[in-house]
C-alpha cells in the first residue's frame, strides 16, 4: 500500500477509509488534524487506466476505418454498377435485378445512415453528411483518373480513341453520381436507426456502471 | 461560486496532461480553485463539469520510474533508427524503382549496345562512349520503336512500386512530425530535409561506387546513364512527398482525430494540439 501522506501534519492516511463525498463524488479521507484529502488511485492502476484509454482509441480508430472502407467501396460499386446499368439496360434475371435492387437501393444506404450517425455522433449531422458525399466523389474522381492513364497508357485495350474515351468516362459518371445522390437521400432514413443504436449504447454504459457500483458496494458492505 | 480564491503561491491553471475521472477529458488549461467546503485544490472539467482533485502522489515506485525510463529509452532509440535509416531506406527503395522502371529497356539497351560496339571494334566503349551513344537521336527513336512507343519505355510495375513509397513517404513524414514534437514547423523541415539530403548524397554515392567497381562495362553504362537519374527523380519525389507530409503531418492527424473520435476519447492525444501551441478542441458539454 502506497503512503498518503498529510500535507498539513504527515500523518499517514494510507490507512484511514475513505467516504464517497455526497456532492461532488470524490473519495474524501480526512486527517486527524482536520484537514481533508482526495484519496486519488494508485499511479500503477493510472497507468492501466491510461493503457485501457489508449487501447479504446486504437479499437474505435481500427473499427471506423474499417467501416469507412467497406462503405467507400460499396458505395463506389453500387454506383459503377448503376452507371453500367444505365449504359447497357438491365439484365435478364428479374429475381437478381430486385435483390440488387433491396440491397443497393435501401440496405446499404439505411446502414450507411445509421452508421453516419452513430458512428459520428460528435460532429453536425449535416456536415457529416456533405463530408461523406465530397470523399466518395473524391475517390470517384481518383478512380477517373486512373481509368483515363490506363487508357491512356493501354490504347489497344479500347477501340475508341483515348481522347473521346475520357469525354465518355465524364458522361458516364453522371448517372453514378445521381446515383450517389439518391443514395445519400435515403441514407437519411437511417438517421432513427442511428440515434437508437446510440441510445442503446448508453443505456448499455449506464448498466454496466450502475453494476459495477453495486458490486463495488457489495465488496465494501462485505468487508 | 464553486471555489474561493487561490493562495498566491498556488498554481492558477493546470498546465500538463491530467485526464478527468469520470468523462476521460483532458483538463490542460483548466483553471485551478479551492473547494470552500473542504479547501481541496480542484479543477472542473469542461466537458462533464465533475470536480476533479488535483493532489497527486509523489513518485514513491521505484519500478514506474523504471518503467517509464525504459519506454522512454526505447522510443528514443525507435526515433534515432528513424531518423537515421529511414530517409536511406526511401532512397533505396527509389533506385529499386528505378531498376524495376528500366527493367526491359535497359536489357535491350545493354545487347544493342554491346552489339554495336563488337561491331565497331571497340572493346571497351563502356562509360564514356555510352553517353556520346545515347546522346544520338536515332538511338531514343530506337528504343522508343522497340519498345512501342515512350509510354512502354518504363515497366509498367514501376509504376504501382513508385506509388508504394508515396505512400511509405507520407507516412514516414508523419511518423517524423510525431516524432519530433518538441519542434516547430521550420525546424522540423530544416532537420529532415538535411537528413534525408545526407541520406540521398550517400545512397548516389554507394550508386557511383557500383558503377566503378562494375569497371568499363556497358552494364555499368547503362546504370548511370538511365538508373541513376530515375532513382534521382524518383528520390527527389519522395523527398517532397515526406517534406509535406513533415509539414502537415500533425494537422492531418489532428483532423483525424477530431473526425474518428469523441470528445472524451481525445485526452490522451492532447498533445497533437499542445505541442503547437493549440489549445485542445473541447466538444460540447455532456
Amino acid at each position: 500500500m502506497l503512503p498518503h501522506l498529510c500535507h498539513a501534519c504527515g500523518f499517514d492516511l494510507s490507512r484511514r477509509r475513505a467516504a464517497i463525498e455526497p456532492h461532488y463524488g470524490l473519495a474524501v479521507v480526512r486527517c486527524t488534524c482536520g484537514v481533508a484529502h482526495a484519496r486519488r488511485a494508485n499511479p500503477a492502476a493510472g497507468l492501466l487506466k491510461m493503457m485501457l484509454r489508449v487501447d479504446a482509441i486504437a479499437v474505435r480508430v481500427l473499427v471506423q476505418g474499417a467501416l469507412a472502407c467497406g462503405f467507400t467501396l460499396a458505395v463506389l460499386v453500387v454506383m459503377h454498377v448503376w452507371a453500367i446499368t444505365v449504359d447497357a439496360g438491365l439484365p435478364d434475371n428479374p429475381r437478381a435485378v430486385a435483390l440488387a435492387a433491396v440491397l443497393a437501393g435501401l440496405v446499404l444506404p439505411v446502414a450507411l445512415g445509421a452508421w453516419l450517425t452513430a458512428g459520428f455522433a460528435h460532429l453536425p449531422l449535416m456536415r457529416v453528411w456533405i463530408g461523406w458525399t465530397i470523399w466518395i466523389l473524391g475517390w470517384w474522381a481518383a478512380v477517373l483518373l486512373v481509368r483515363a492513364a490506363v487508357v491512356f497508357m493501354e490504347p489497344d485495350l479500347h477501340s475508341v480513341p483515348p481522347s473521346e474515351r475520357s469525354l465518355m468516362m465524364l458522361f458516364e459518371s453522371a448517372p453514378a453520381v445521381i446515383a450517389l445522390f439518391l443514395m445519400m437521400l435515403v441514407s437519411s432514413a437511417g438517421i432513427p436507426i442511428g440515434r437508437l443504436l446510440l441510445r442503446m449504447a448508453g443505456a448499455f454504459r449506464a448498466w454496466r456502471w450502475r453494476l459495477r457500483m453495486r458490486m463495488r458496494r457489495a465488496a465494501r458492505q462485505s468487508r | 461560486m464553486t471555489g474561493q480564491s487561490l493562495h498566491p503561491a498556488d498554481p492558477t491553471r493546470i498546465t500538463a496532461d491530467r485526464l478527468c475521472r469520470v468523462c476521460g477529458g483532458n483538463l490542460i488549461g483548466c483553471d485551478l480553485s479551492r473547494e470552500e467546503h473542504y479547501h481541496l485544490l480542484i479543477a472542473r472539467c469542461p466537458q462533464c463539469s465533475a470536480v476533479n482533485s488535483v493532489q497527486t502522489y509523489p513518485h514513491l515506485t521505484e519500478w514506474e520510474v523504471r518503467w517509464r525510463r525504459l519506454i522512454a529509452g526505447f522510443w528514443f532509440l525507435i526515433a534515432v533508427c528513424l531518423f537515421l535509416f529511414g530517409g536511406f531506406g526511401l532512397f533505396a527503395w527509389s533506385a529499386a524503382v528505378a531498376f524495376e522502371a528500366f527493367d526491359q529497356t535497359g536489357w535491350m539497351l545493354y545487347d544493342e549496345f554491346e552489339f554495336r560496339t563488337e561491331q565497331s571494334g571497340a572493346e571497351t566503349a563502356g562509360v564514356i562512349t555510352f553517353d556520346v551513344w545515347w546522346g544520338e537521336r536515332s538511338i531514343r527513336e530506337f528504343v522508343a520503336a522497340e519498345m512501342g512507343g515512350w509510354m512502354r519505355v518504363l515497366d509498367d510495375d514501376a509504376l504501382s512500386l513508385a506509388a508504394i513509397g508515396v505512400m511509405f513517404a507520407t507516412v514516414y513524414g508523419i511518423i517524423l512530425s510525431i516524432a519530433m514534437v518538441h519542434r516547430r514547423t521550420r525546424s522540423r523541415l530544416v532537420l529532415c530535409a538535411i537528413q534525408y539530403g545526407v541520406s540521398f548524397a550517400a545512397g548516389v554515392l554507394i550508386l557511383l561506387l557500383i558503377v566503378k567497381a562494375e569497371g568499363v562495362t556497358s552494364e555499368a553504362a547503362v546504370i548511370r546513364g538511365l538508373i541513376i537519374p530515375a532513382a534521382l527523380v524518383c528520390g527527389a519525389v519522395y523527398g517532397g512527398a515526406m517534406l509535406l507530409s513533415v509539414w502537415l503531418g500533425r494537422a492531418l492527424l489532428r483532423w483525424l482525430a477530431v473526425v474518428l473520435l469523441p470528445p472524451r476519447l481525445r485526452g490522451p492525444l492532447a498533445f497533437l494540439w499542445t505541442c503547437d501551441g493549440r489549445s485542445l478542441p473541447r466538444g460540447a458539454p455532456l
